[in-house]
């Protein structure tokens, strides 16, 4: 009897064990990406990896953090962002959420901040000493490079994307559906703009106009002095990335597998292009025109005018933005639900060949 | 498959009345209450199942087998059969009626946790997800999100750590959790069988180890599912209630459970081991009672209020 009293107490307790793991599993996300001068940042998880993108040492891991092995209560997906010799990057897992900036030489850390209550899914922004970091929980931190919180600006609801600043005021789209223009001194709001959908994707401001995709398949330009919108510029699919410039257009691509051109000055579409697969990654620009990733693994290069220069195939799926390295552009792969991939990062040189490779870190 | 026939229809369903109603929290507590409604024929199917089995195995013919054969587990099987067709009783549609109902309820609470994490995507990885798991003629990945997750002082896509006390975050909704899943196992668990030390022992087991365990879970998922977990622990308690099987001597203070007659109160007539009679009135739940055996075993049965039961057809005591 006591026997079986103790293996129905195991059993129990083995169970709980079980489905108390699979719940604390953090949520999901794709790695976040990130390249300074010849140095590329990957968070994917469990650890940050600093990874030579170029030069002799292309493809090999400068430092890790942490350094010996990956920690689940570290999970990092944002992107980091490198700024004055830091590499500043938010973590969260079921009981705490820390944002750490780390030295960008070795990769040790400088200080953590742990007052956000929501998930660090953006990268945050620099502007003179100040870092602007956006949270899950609804609120634009302010940091001082010391770490010390300088004011703070709430929305109704969380902040998903990268704001983008101009030194003076500090453009950040929430999923309230609303951009805010922020006084980057005092935190202040300066205007706000109302999206017809959730602002989930970073802005991007060049040549003085902020240009945003929403989730109600949209491009938009804005007038950032103002929050004047100038145009809108439709898509047929749900778009999950957000626009580049790429000489006079913005390039964007979406789930009903097309890459579009649109004109930068008026929104007019200047081409359309079929791709292999839908589309949830940001594109890229590179050095013969945009890298376009499907979900599916389908690595595409178009020249600016659309002809197709290269396509490869990886095994794994491919949400995240890549990044240009000198003459290389780096993807960075996602293992699929229930699978595994043995390649975090590809390499790619202007011609579609494999420069290089990160396997999954172990 | 799975993702067709469970999640998404949940997923939909959920997002449904969390667009009608505006509120995330209040969307699950409506969409438990939606599916407690339509598993009820199922879960009123279990109860009487296991009514039906337990009222089976107190048939004294039954016992005088078990003791009869006690070390011999092979016969008492095969007895145990010839019993069961002498009753005319199907031994697999008495575990047809208790489990097989519980069996078609478990995927249904598996998709339920499943389309409850999946409703409220918290990164942008799980928007991807959920904009492919919606029905574009029903909804509009742009009108669904946000979603207003903001429920009482709990945010239902976090973990539950609203209340700050000396520095720490107190798990509140693990604590409702805990408390209401003690409380519907309290409720649920039949009347004890004195007979049966073990089984009580091990009962008595389950009823604080499976509290402690959801309580557990939930220390490390979001508050939206304690939410499910608490509504759906309060609605059992309910639908116990409602059927007249709630045995709630087992938490009113002051009042002690009511028992089930000893194993070894009847005895089988010598001669035939099948044809044991007169039958022991089985006792009523809710009547405080005591049983006492005198020294030539029989039973007296002592009741404050008579409620004697009669036997069915099948061979199983139905309470009046």
């Amino acid at each position: 009897m006591k026997k079986k009293r103790i293996t129905l107490i195991f059993a129990v307790v083995l169970i709980g064990v079980l489905l108390t793991s699979c719940g604390a599993l953090p949520t999901p996300n794709w790695p976040g990406l990130t390249v300074d001068q010849d140095v590329v940042y990957v968070a994917d998880g469990g650890s940050l990896v600093a990874v030579y993108g170029a030069g002799t040492q292309a493809g090999t891991q400068k430092w890790r953090y942490p350094a010996d092995k990956l920690d689940p209560n570290k999970q990092m997906y944002a992107a980091p962002t490198i700024s004055n010799g830091l590499v500043l990057a938010g973590s969260e897992n079921a009981n705490s959420t820390v944002f750490y900036a780390l030295d960008a030489a070795l990769g040790t850390e400088k200080w953590t901040f742990t007052e956000a209550k929501g998930k660090w899914l953006a990268s945050p922004v620099v502007s003179g000493d100040l870092i602007i970091a956006p949270n899950g929980d609804g609120t634009l931190y302010a940091l001082g490079m010391d770490g010390k919180l300088r004011w703070k600006f709430a929305a109704k609801a969380g902040f998903w994307a990268t704001p983008v600043t101009d030194g003076e005021l500090v453009y950040a789209s929430s999923q309230d559906r609303n951009l805010y223009a922020i006084n980057v001194a005092t935190g202040k709001q300066v205007w706000s703009v109302a999206l017809d959908a959730a602002g989930l994707y970073t802005p991007i401001l060049e040549n003085g106009t902020i240009y945003l995709s929403t989730l109600a398949k949209q491009v938009v330009a804005i007038n950032p002095k103002n929050g004047e919108k100038l145009w809108t510029a439709n898509l047929s699919g749900t778009v999950f990335g957000s626009p580049v410039l790429v000489g006079k257009n913005l390039f964007i691509a979406d789930e009903s597998s097309k890459l579009y051109a649109f004109a930068a000055s008026n929104g007019a579409k200047v081409g359309e292009w079929a791709t292999p697969g839908p589309v949830t990654a940001t594109v890229a620009a590179f050095s013969k025109g945009v890298l376009v990733v499907c979900e599916a693994g389908d690595v595409i290069g178009f020249s600016e005018a659309g002809e197709k220069i290269f396509s490869q195939k990886i095994n794994g799926k491919l949400y995240t933005r890549p990044v240009q390295v000198q003459d290389v552009v780096v993807v960075a792969v996602t293992a699929p639900s229930g699978g595994q991939i043995d390649k975090l990062l590809v390499a790619y040189d202007s011609t579609g060949k494999e420069a290089w490779s990160l396997p999954v870190p172990k | 498959m799975w993702e067709e026939i469970i999640i998404k229809p949940f997923i939909n369903i959920l997002l449904l009345i969390n667009s009608t109603i505006g509120n995330f929290g209040v969307a699950i507590i409506l969409f438990t209450l939606l599916i407690k409604v339509v598993t009820h024929p199922l879960t009123v199917r279990q109860i009487k199942g296991m009514s039906a089995t337990q009222e089976l195995n107190k048939d004294p013919r039954m016992v005088a087998l078990q003791a009869k054969y006690k070390n011999d587990k092979e016969k008492l099987q095969a007895e145990t059969m010839k019993l069961y067709q002498e009753m005319g009783i199907n031994p697999l549609s008495q575990l047809g009626g208790s489990c097989l109902p519980l069996l078609i309820q478990f995927p249904i609470m598996i998709g339920l946790y499943q389309s409850l994490t999946q409703s409220n995507p918290t990164t942008p990885l799980e928007l991807v997800t959920l904009s492919k798991n919606i029905y574009p003629w029903l909804h509009n990945i742009a009108s669904v999100v946000p979603i207003n997750s903001q429920f009482l002082w709990m945010d239902i896509g976090q973990v539950d750590k609203s209340l700050v006390l000396f520095g720490f975050g107190v798990p509140i909704m693990a604590i409702v959790v805990v408390a209401t899943s003690w409380l519907q196992s309290k409720v649920m668990a039949p009347p004890p069988d004195p007979s049966n030390a073990q089984a009580a022992s091990m009962s008595a087991s389950m009823n604080i180890m499976m509290p402690l365990m959801m309580g557990f879970i939930c220390l490390s998922t979001p508050s939206g599912l304690a939410l499910y977990f608490a509504v759906s622990n309060i609605l059992g308690i309910g639908q116990y209630a409602l059927l007249g099987k709630a045995n709630w001597d087992n938490i009113i203070p002051g009042r002690k459970p009511a028992l089930q007659p000893s194993k070894g109160a009847s005895r089988p007539r010598v001669g035939s081991k099948l044809e044991v009679k007169p039958e022991p009135p089985v006792l009523p739940a809710r009547v405080e009672q005591a049983v006492v055996e005198d020294a030539s075993s029989k039973p007296v049965v002592k009741t404050k209020k008579a409620n004697i039961t009669k036997p069915v057809k099948s061979g199983v005591h139905k309470t009046k």
